[in-house]
């Protein structure tokens, strides 16, 4: 067996054991409604799921896009911003020193917080999800790029110091580039974030606007009590998450490759 | 770290330096290289070093490689980082680089492939190419061939002395091996507690064997530094 073969089995294999389990829980989810007697509204069938998402393709095919554009977006704007500020924290030690707790106030308030203040700020525009996702976002970036810059092997900045390369010289040609592994972990994590972060904004923008993302179809959804149609929406959402996480996963995979020459 | 240190280089010479680990062997390659200050006693070249960019090439302990350079890339850096205000023509620092790579005897298969594809020995090559490509006056190896096996350790420490007589820039190598200190260079420094206890002078022309085993000479200077660092640090 040769290689390409094993590795098509090993594929196969796996794409079995993930459709094995889909199985299993949609079995399981099917019985418990049918053995606990439960009423659609709390529960429905998975067929009915499939109906309603079926009924709303458009509305829901239009929601992931503008919940996935603006996830992506927010995410565009996390990593220049906070790469900028991952730069001027390594090397300035006081404005880490200063800064630093502010920024931990990004991690730990919680976004349902700050939100509405957002909406009040900049009104219900598809900018203002923008905003929450880049709230969200941010931290694992300016973290992970602070802390790559600042993880430099001390071998190699001797090197550099031999030379006496300036400060802008080591960062484009050794401090950025060694950094390039903690900061596709710090995407990688804000990725997951900022799909979370556009359907929070999605939920509070989207009475009296025009923007139709998937967290305002759930809200509207929910209120209608469309339990289907809502687990529907929950469902597309999971599917934008995957996908910006798949494409995230693949562009780090691609440059970790180029970095190490693997 | 040093003690009423007192060291004279002379041009064009090859000196090694040994003692037990943590006396000092590395802070004094540091000072020479400039990375540190000499706090007290006195260090000096003869003639005095001009203190240019690229004056001085380091070979560290590990290689050092940056891992997302291929080997020539690695070996251009340095001629990368002095090269100021005008941007270096690539084409010229690949032929280069190139060059250094072949004088150091990899071979140019692997020119073009990344550290983690070499092994540990191309890897040191691709170090001393990198630390000789600005052609210096003053060579710095930090135990260059402390992770090799004995047999690369041979033949890279031929390549260093084949390298000396070739352009005979100052070189310094650190080790904690005292038979790699007697073959390759002209004079041993004896370092104990950040002093220079003693200097032990190896009168053997170049280009020298490559063991010390059969060479009554080289093995009677080996016998003379273990005994020296047996007193200065009994078992």
């Amino acid at each position: 067996m040769n290689l390409v073969e094993a590795s098509w089995r090993t594929r196969m294999g796996n794409v079995l054991s993930v459709s094995v389990v889909a199985m299993v829980l949609l079995l399981a989810w099917e019985a418990t409604i049918f053995l606990g007697d439960i009423h659609p509204v709390l529960l429905p069938h998975s067929y009915q799921v499939l109906g309603d998402a079926w009924q709303h393709r458009s509305q829901l095919g239009w929601g992931c896009v503008l919940t996935g554009w603006a996830a992506l977006l927010g995410l565009v704007c996390s990593v220049a911003i906070g790469t900028t500020i991952g730069i001027l924290f390594s090397h300035f030690r006081s404005l880490r020193i200063g800064f630093f707790p502010y920024v931990m106030f990004l991690q730990t308030v919680p976004i349902i917080g700050i939100a509405p203040l957002l909406v009040t700020w900049s009104g219900y525009q598809f900018r203002t999800v923008v905003y929450v996702v880049v709230i969200i976002s941010l931290f694992p970036i300016i973290n992970s790029v602070t802390t790559g810059l600042m993880a430099t092997e001390p071998q190699l900045n001797d090197l550099f110091r031999i030379y006496r390369a300036g400060r802008l010289k080591t960062l484009y040609k050794l401090r950025f580039p060694a950094a390039i592994p903690y900061i596709m972990v710090g995407i990688r994590t804000a990725a997951g974030l900022a799909v979370i972060g556009a359907i929070v904004g999605d939920f509070f923008i989207g009475f009296g606007s025009q923007h139709d993302g998937l967290g305002t179809l759930m809200l509207s959804w929910l209120n209608q009590q469309r339990t289907a149609s809502l687990m529907a929406a929950m469902f597309a959402s999971a599917v934008v998450g995957l996908v910006l996480y798949g494409a995230i996963n693949l562009l780090s995979a691609t440059v970790l490759r180029r970095w190490s020459g693997g | 770290m040093f003690d009423n240190l007192s060291v004279t280089i002379s041009s064009g010479e090859m000196v090694a330096v040994v003692g037990k680990s943590g006396c000092g062997k590395t802070s004094l390659l540091r000072v020479l290289a400039g990375l540190q200050p000499l706090q007290a006693g006195r260090l000096q070249f003869d003639p005095p070093l001009e203190p240019q960019r690229g004056t001085v090439g380091y070979v560290f302990q590990n290689a050092a490689l940056l891992p997302w350079r291929s080997a020539w890339q690695n070996v251009a850096l340095p001629l990368e980082l002095i090269t100021r205000g005008r941007r270096a023509r690539r084409a010229e620092l690949r032929r280069q680089a190139y060059r250094w790579l072949d004088r150091v005897g990899l071979a140019e298969a692997d020119h073009q492939k990344k550290p983690h594809q070499l092994s540990g020995g191309m890897q040191m090559r691709v170090s001393i190419a990198r630390a000789l490509c600005t052609d210096p006056t003053l060579l710095l190896l930090d135990e260059p061939f402390a992770a090799l096996d004995d047999v690369l350790r041979a033949r890279l420490g031929q390549l260093v002395q084949q390298l000396w007589m070739q352009q005979s820039r100052t070189v310094v190598l650190v080790t904690h091996n005292i038979a790699e200190a007697v073959l390759n260079s002209q004079r041993v420094l004896v370092m104990n507690e950040g002093r220079i206890t003693s200097e032990i002078t190896v009168d053997r022309p170049y280009p020298r064997p490559t063991s010390i085993a059969g060479d009554r000479y080289l093995l009677g200077r080996v016998a003379q530094i273990t005994e020296i660092l047996e007193k200065a640090d009994p078992v």
